[in-house]
């Protein structure tokens, strides 16, 4: 398993890729501040969330997903498929009330004012900065045009 | 299965590498770095 982990100010993003069926554990200790992430097509990921009355299994084959107040009480194991798993992960340093939606950019993108990005997958540019996978994009007082092609999370 | 597709990675400048291995035998490696918003 590896992770490239970026700690900013606010957010935290964790690029995290395991190798063919391997598993991670992850305590809620990790879940705790984690609200959401994507996973990258061509991979599965089994996420087995316990619950209070029994294990569940839930096949995530990509995209967008959410983690619940809910979900953040429960260990998670997560599985990958044959071809090994990959995502990204946005978690918050700063205790607060945060959302994220999933947007697919393909050409030019207002990212409204007070929203940042973390960039899922591809190269967008905004306000002179190019930004990559990985990377978080802050919010801005103004509405501003993201151009390019990506996956991007945005926050606020 | 589809084929993986490997996602990019950004190098980060002087990042933290930690690696550990779990109570399950998972070797988990860390690179870790501060950064600023762009």
């Amino acid at each position: 398993m590896r992770d490239i982990s970026r700690e900013y100010p606010v957010f935290k993003t964790d690029l995290v890729y395991l190798d063919p069926n391997e598993q991670f554990y992850c305590a809620i200790e990790i879940t705790r501040s984690c609200i959401a992430g994507f996973v990258f097509q061509g991979n599965s990921v089994y996420n087995s969330l316990r619950d209070q009355e029994e294990d569940f299994l839930t096949p995530c084959d990509g995209g967008f997903f959410e983690i619940s107040d809910e979900d953040h009480l429960y260990p998670m194991l997560v599985t990958a498929g044959n071809n090994g798993a990959s995502w990204l992960c946005v978690s918050y340093n700063v205790e607060g009330q945060y959302e994220a939606q999933p947007i697919n950019v393909a050409g030019d993108y207002t990212l409204p004012a007070g929203w940042g990005f973390a960039v899922a997958q591809g190269e967008v540019t905004a306000d002179g900065e190019t930004a990559t996978q990985g990377l978080y994009f802050g919010p801005r007082t103004t509405d501003i045009v993201v151009s390019g092609n990506a996956d991007l999370i945005i926050l606020r | 299965m589809e084929n993986l597709t490997e996602p990019q990675e950004n190098t980060p400048p002087e990042p933290y590498i930690e690696e550990f291995t779990t109570e399950n035998g998972t070797v988990y490696l860390e690179v870790y770095t501060k950064a600023e918003p762009l």
